[in-house]
This record gives structure tokens, sequence and C-alpha cells, in this order.
């Protein structure tokens, strides 16, 4: 097994020691990356993974604890070996990109090897090989303001690469971008990683970029709460069996990202309580509710998928159920349809007999969903109230109370059981119609 | 770095802040342009005076007087002995006598002097209308006389122009220095005035020193000009002149003295402008800083990059030189034009008011170079701090700049 090339141990780092405002960013954490890996240092702001990026960039001493790149305590070096050491092992990209706006983007990206006394043809040749490989070359001559965020963060990026080190840290590099800018640089970090076989640390707080590491690093109030290996990618760092498990909690990990490890223990234990259905098949089942929304695929569509097997990418529900689910969703998919438009209609204080059908068809779905009986009395009580909800003039509570009131009281004259079950449903379609 | 990379990163500040970077560069100019004025006044006056006395070969003569005590007195053996001192390239006698001078039948007394043609070159004398005697021209220059400025006082002329040309008689008054009495010798020549020299003090005619000698017999000079033949050769003959018994002085020490004098002129003078380069220094210095703190973040991420401190240091500093050299060119162009513009102004009203026009204001290349040396280098000495608290600015507080 390869030694890792960043090794730290029980680091802490404590800010303004000594002093009333004396605070620890790093308490004492532990942690191993090895070399060609994709490492996501993940948590939500103030854990302490800038910290700890900042601290393996050479610029940031900790106040105890191991901390070595490629062996060598990095804090040991003379001043010209950190220069050198950030020349060559170590490069950076942060979240504001931090080109320097003076400078034309040729000029930024050999600025390290203008610093390292590189001659002016040589930097030319490297530099525009690297522009060329990110797709910015037709910007090189331009100064590295009015550029896009995805253009300037590739820029960035280059510069890192420059002086090809084996360590490329990156702080939040997607932070600034819109959703594209965004795909893009984390494409190219990926293409590196896998490429040029760079080690990768990345700090971001957005979940949706997990799948792109090896492994993630869980970061909480300063310490590492846990780490979670993707099992979709090779792993560099060999795992011993029976040393790591994967286990549902990586997995509920990804749907809750900032949940702690305890909580995500209980929330595993509820799912097994209250639902049938495994975790796997939860997320197709989302994933086929996506496509559904959006239209992309038809009912008898959805019910095909629903019965085919798990292993040919279906979920495998028994027919009767699938039909059922399907029922269920194209009902509330048009139910929240009509509630859509009777809002449009009452804001725009247009009523009349259409609005009267709509309002009909929503009670309908309503007490589809309910067991028992009701007088026409009820129903135009229910007429009225659910006309306020949907209308937005009463809370999901007060709807909810006066359901189980009495006749006498203006109430629906519901029993409890019944109430929540009829509140239930027309919560879910307000949300649906609401949102959409 | 290499030094075509700080050149290119120390002018950034023309692209990107344009306008502040002119007036940085204007304000030190300001204050160069001051130290350049007013310097350059002090070498024009000091250029003012030496122009009057110094002339060619004037420095490099000693004026050998008679003792007062006539103990030793300037013969022609003593002049000779002179001639035998190392170094001695020429000596130039003079001979003087009281006269009566007779012109336009007008008579006075004067002082007659005698003196060779290359008296003039050495003494420092010359013509302010016609001409003063020259070597070569001898024969053509021995019935010639020439009057001091002081003489036409004596004969109440006021245009110089109209005595040119005009004839003259001499009778001598020689004492016997034996018996002591004073016998009149008349001169039977007719003498033509050739020209008026500078001498505004004594009243004197000069006649060739060979005509003198042909009516009268010349016991001792009264003085002799001993031409040596460089300025280091000054002390040592007289020195030995001085150990003969006589008294020497020389033009080199006055002028040496005067060169002192206009020395301090300057300094003060420097002084004044000195205060309003300080100015423009602290204004620099406070430009400098500002750019310290809108370039922290800058700073910051060229230390993640692979910049040393040293890299950082050396682009301030490189920046500040620029600014101060540019400064002192602008400052330069500034003094220069300023001093001309006044000098011209001054010198059309002097033409205006019948005076004659003057180089007021003088500059030396060399004083001009150093002006803009020494702008560089204050440029240098306000980047030293600013750039040493860049180097030394921690990599990570500087990124979290905002």
């Amino acid at each position: 097994m390869a030694e890792p090339i960043i090794k730290v141990r029980d680091l802490k780092v404590i800010y303004n020691v000594g002093k009333s405002n004396e605070y620890a960013a790093l308490r004492g954490e532990s942690l191993d990356i090895f070399p060609g890996e994709y490492i996501i240092l993940f948590g939500p702001s103030g854990c302490g993974k800038s910290t700890l990026l900042y601290s393996i960039l050479g610029i940031l001493e900790p106040t105890s604890g191991e901390l070595l790149v490629r062996g060598d305590n990095v804090y040991k070096y003379s001043p010209q070996e950190m220069v050198r050491f950030q020349q060559t092992t170590i490069g950076i990209i942060y979240q504001s990109f931090n080109l320097i706006a003076s400078l034309s983007v040729m000029d930024n990206v050999s600025l390290p090897l203008i610093f390292a006394g590189v001659p002016a043809a040589e930097r030319e040749v490297r530099t525009m090989k690297l522009l060329r490989r990110f797709g910015v070359e037709a910007q090189a001559r331009k100064l590295s303001t009015n550029l896009s965020g995805g253009q300037m963060q590739r820029i960035a990026v280059a510069r890192s690469l420059i002086n090809d080190p084996e360590i490329l840290l990156a702080d939040e590099p997607v932070g600034n971008l819109d959703s594209v800018s965004s795909e893009e640089v984390m494409g190219t970090l990926e293409d590196v990683n896998m490429k040029d076989k760079k080690t990768i640390i990345l700090v971001t707080h957005d979940a949706k970029f997990l799948p792109y590491a090896h492994r993630i690093y869980f970061l909480h109030d300063g310490g590492v709460e846990r780490e979670v290996i993707n099992p979709e990618k090779k792993q560099i760092k060999s795992v011993k069996p029976g040393t790591t498990i994967l286990t549902e909690i990586e997995k509920l990990a990804r749907v809750y990202p900032y949940v702690t490890i305890d909580d995500l223990r209980v929330k595993s234990i509820l799912n097994y309580l209250t639902q049938d259905l495994t975790f796997d098949q939860l997320e197709r089942i989302e994933r086929l509710i996506v496509d559904m929304v959006e239209g992309r695929i038809e009912p008898t569509g959805l019910i095909m998928m629903l019965t085919t097997p798990f292993a040919r990418g279906g979920v495998e529900l028994p027919p009767g159920r699938a039909e059922e689910m399907a029922k269920k969703i194209v009902n509330i998919i048009d139910q929240a349809r009509e509630i859509r438009r009777y809002r449009k209609r009452l804001q725009e204080k247009f009523a009349g007999a259409k609005q009267v059908d709509r309002l009909t068809s929503i009670r309908q779905a309503v007490l589809d969903e309910y067991p028992g009986t009701v007088t026409e009395d009820q129903v135009r009580w229910l007429d009225d109230h659910i006309s306020s909800r949907v209308g937005g003039f009463i809370t999901m509570e007060d709807f909810r109370d006066r359901l189980v009131l009495s006749r006498e009281h203006d109430g629906g004259g519901f029993g409890t059981k019944d109430a929540r079950i009829i509140s239930r449903y027309l919560e879910k379609l307000v949300a649906q119609g609401v949102h959409l | 770095m290499r030094f075509q990379d700080v050149a290119k990163l120390s002018t950034r500040m023309f692209k990107t802040n344009p306008a502040r970077t002119w007036l940085t560069i204007l304000g030190m100019g300001v204050g160069t342009a001051a130290v350049v004025t007013l310097v350059g006044l002090g070498f024009g006056l000091q250029g003012i005076l030496l122009e009057q006395i110094i002339l060619g070969d004037t420095l490099l003569s000693l004026n050998v007087r008679n003792p007062g005590s006539r103990v030793v007195t300037l013969t022609d053996e003593q002049l000779a002995a002179f001639r035998a001192i190392p170094n001695v390239v020429d000596i130039a006698p003079l001979a003087s006598f009281s006269a009566l001078i007779t012109f336009n039948d007008v008579s006075g007394n004067i002082t007659l002097q005698g003196v060779g043609p290359n008296y003039f070159r050495y003494a420092g004398v010359t013509a302010e209308e016609g001409d003063v005697f020259k070597e070569g021209g001898e024969s053509e220059d021995r019935n010639k006389v020439i009057f001091s400025k002081a003489t036409l006082k004596l004969f109440q002329v006021d245009d110089p122009k109209s005595v040119i040309g005009k004839s003259v008689r001499f009778r001598l008054f020689v004492k016997n220095p034996e018996t002591g009495e004073t016998q009149e010798v008349s001169i039977s020549k007719e003498f033509i005035v050739k020209g008026i020299s500078n001498d505004a003090a004594m009243i004197t005619a000069t006649i060739p020193l060979e005509e003198l000698q042909a009516n009268i017999k010349v016991p001792f000079y009264e003085r002799a000009q001993v031409k040596v033949t460089r300025t280091d050769d000054l002390v040592p003959v007289q020195d030995e002149i001085v150990k003969r018994g006589f008294v020497v002085t020389t033009l080199s020490k006055t002028v040496e003295q005067a060169n002192k004098i206009f020395q301090g002129i300057q300094g003060v003078l420097a002084v004044f402008g000195g205060i309003a380069l300080v100015v423009s220094a602290i204004g620099m210095f406070n430009t400098m800083t500002v750019t310290l703190l809108e370039r922290t973040g800058e700073i910051g991420v060229m230390r993640t990059i692979g910049a040393s401190p040293g890299d950082i240091r050396t682009l301030f500093i490189s920046e500040a030189v620029v600014v101060g050299f540019l400064g002192g060119l602008v400052g330069m162009g500034i003094g220069v034009g300023m001093g001309l513009i006044l000098n011209l102004a001054m010198n059309v009203a002097a033409a205006s008011f019948g005076g004659a026009s003057v180089q007021l204001f003088r500059f030396p290349l060399p004083f001009l170079g150093f002006i803009t040396l020494f702008s560089a280098v204050v440029g240098l000495l306000t980047g030293v701090f600013p750039a040493r608290r860049a180097a030394a600015l921690s990599p990570l507080d500087a990124i979290r700049y905002k």
C-alpha cells in the first residue's frame, strides 16, 4: 500500500491563542490522503474545512498535531523551501478565482513560472498548451476581467497546474458559478484527477458534487465526523476487508448531507418502520416521479418501469401496487394542475361555472381518499373551506382544526382520524399545485 | 524573477491606475523641479560672477608683487630666477610709473603701465572696446595705448568708441631711488588709443613694455604674472616665490573661495527645494501605502502560487523606483523649463531698461544627471517601507483581506 501523500494526525488550529476571542477551527483532526485520490472535504461553513486546506497549503501553521505532506512537515521548511513547495508540489484554486485583473490571461497562467524565473518563450509554450486543453486559448491575450466565471475558473485551474504540482487544492471552486459553468469546472477537475493523476482536495458545502470524489470527509465543528467511500469509484486507498464496511448510512448521508451520523441511524430505523421499500427502490421511484412530473414518460411507461425486475433497472413492485402507485401519481399531477388553474383565476377575480367545476373536482379527489360517507351539508362545508385553503385564506392548521369542530360551531363535524386523512391529501395537492 | 518580467509587472500601474500614477509622478516632478530651479539659480549666479574673473590662463597665474619693505624687488634677475622654478611656463611683468597725460588738450595724473602682450591673458584683463595688445602684433602695437575704464571717467568721456584712434602724450615722473628726487621725463612720441580695458578701479594707461623701456630705465617691476603649467603647480610655485620674500596672490584662490560661497548658497537653495521634494516624497509614500492596501489580496494570491517574499519586495521597490525616476525626468523638464522662461522674461525686461542680458539660470549636465538619479533614490526610499511590509504579510491574512 502506497504511503499517504498527506498525513494529518490530531491536527489542531486555534486562532487568537490566549485572547478573549480564542477560537478553535480544527479540534484534533486525523486523515490520510493517498496519491492520485480525489478527496472532498465536506461540511457546513465554519466546520474548519478551509482551515485544513490552508494548513496543507503551508500558509496556516497548525497549533498542534502532525501534518505531513510527502512525509515532510512543511512548516519546518526554510523560506526558500516553502516557496519551492508552493511552486512545484502544490497548486490552489479559489472560489473567487483570484486572477490578477491587470494581467492578461496568458500572464496570469504563467505567473508561477515568472516567479520561478522561466524564460518567456518556454512559458508561452506551456501556458498555451494548458489554455488549449481547457478550451480558453482564444482568451489568451485578453485581460482576465470581462470573462465568464467558468472561463476564469478554468484559467485559474490552468494557473494551478502550470508548474505540474502533485497536489491540487480547490477551495469551493464552483461556489460562485452557475450550474452550467460548475459542471464544466468540475468536469475539468475530474479530468485532471483521472488523466494527470493529480491528488485533488476539494472543499465544498454542496452535496451535489460528492459523487466526483473517491472519498469524502464529512467535517463538523472542527473535526472529521465520518469518512465516506464513494462506491461508484475505484478506490486508490486500499480498503482491507472488515475494516471499513459500506452501510446504508452512506446512502442516507447523500440524501441528508448535513445530518449527524446518530440522526442518520435513527432515520434508517424510521425508514424500516414506515416503509417496506428499500432506499435503492426509493431512489429509482424518485427518478421516475421526476420523469412523470416533467412529462417525459406516460403512465403506462411508469407502470412498466415499476414492475420491471430490479436487476434490469426497474423497481420490481407487484403489478397491482404499481398500478395503484401510477394512478395516485397521475391523480396528484392532475389535481395539482386544477389547483394551479383555480388559484390563477381566483387572483384574476374570475368567478364562473368553470371555477365551481374545478372546486368540485378537487373536493371529489379529496373525498376519494376518505373511506366514510358525507352529508350534503358537509359537502357544502368542504367546498367553502377547500376554497379558502386553496385560495390561501386559512392555514393548514386552521383547516385541520375546523374539520373536527361540530357543525354547531361551524366545523366540518369529522372524526379526528378522518380529518387527518382529508387534510393530509389536500395538503399534498396544495403543495404540488402551488409550487409546481 | 527575470529583469524584463520585473519591469513588466512593476509598470502595470500605468494601465490599472494611470491617473493616480501620473499624478504621483507629477508630485515628485514638482518637488524635483523646485530643487532644479533653485539650484540652477545658484549655478547661474556663480557663473555670472566667475565669468567676470575667469579667463583661460588667469586661473593658472600667480600675481607676484614686491613686499612693502622692498627688501627684494622684481628685477629682471629675479624674474629670470623665477623662470628657473620648475613648472613655471611664462612670466609677464608690469612696470608702472606716475605720469601726466595730455588728451584732447586736457592733462591729468594717471598711472602709466608697461606690459608685454601676454600680460593681458595672465591677468585676465580684457577689452571692453577696441582691443588689447596681442602676441604677434608687437610691431603694430608700438605706438598704441590702452585706457582703463576709469581713465575715461577722468576725461569725462561717455562714449568709449569716440576715444579709439585718438592720440595722447605722456610725461613721466620717475623717482630716483638713490637721491629720492622726482625727475620728469617727457616721452616724445604720440600714442594712439587702441582699446579700453575692463578695469574700472584704477586710472591707468598701458603701453607696450618695450616702449616704456626705450624711454626710461625700469629699476624694478611693480608686479608680475607668473604662469604655471597646471593648477596643481600653483601652490608649490607660490610657496617657492613667497620663500624668496615676495607677496603672492592667486585668482584661483579667490575663485575657490567664491565657489565655496556659492556652494553654500546652492546648499541653502537646495534645502528650500528639498523641502518641496520631501513633501512630494511623503505624498508618494502615501500612494505606495495605499497601493499596498489595495494589492493586499493580490499579494496573498501571488504568495500562494509561488512568489517569494523577495519577489514581492522587488516588485514594490521597482515600482517606486520607476515612479521616482520618471518624477525626476518630469521634474527636470519642469525645472529647466521654468528657469529658461524666468531667464527669458528677465532678459526681455533688462533689454527694455537698457541692461545687459545675463544667464541667471544654469543647469550643468552632471547636476541634471545627479538629480534624476537622486529622485530615483528618493523613490526607492519611499518604496522600501511599504515593500518590506508587503513582503512580511502573512499570505493567509492577505488572501482574506477585503
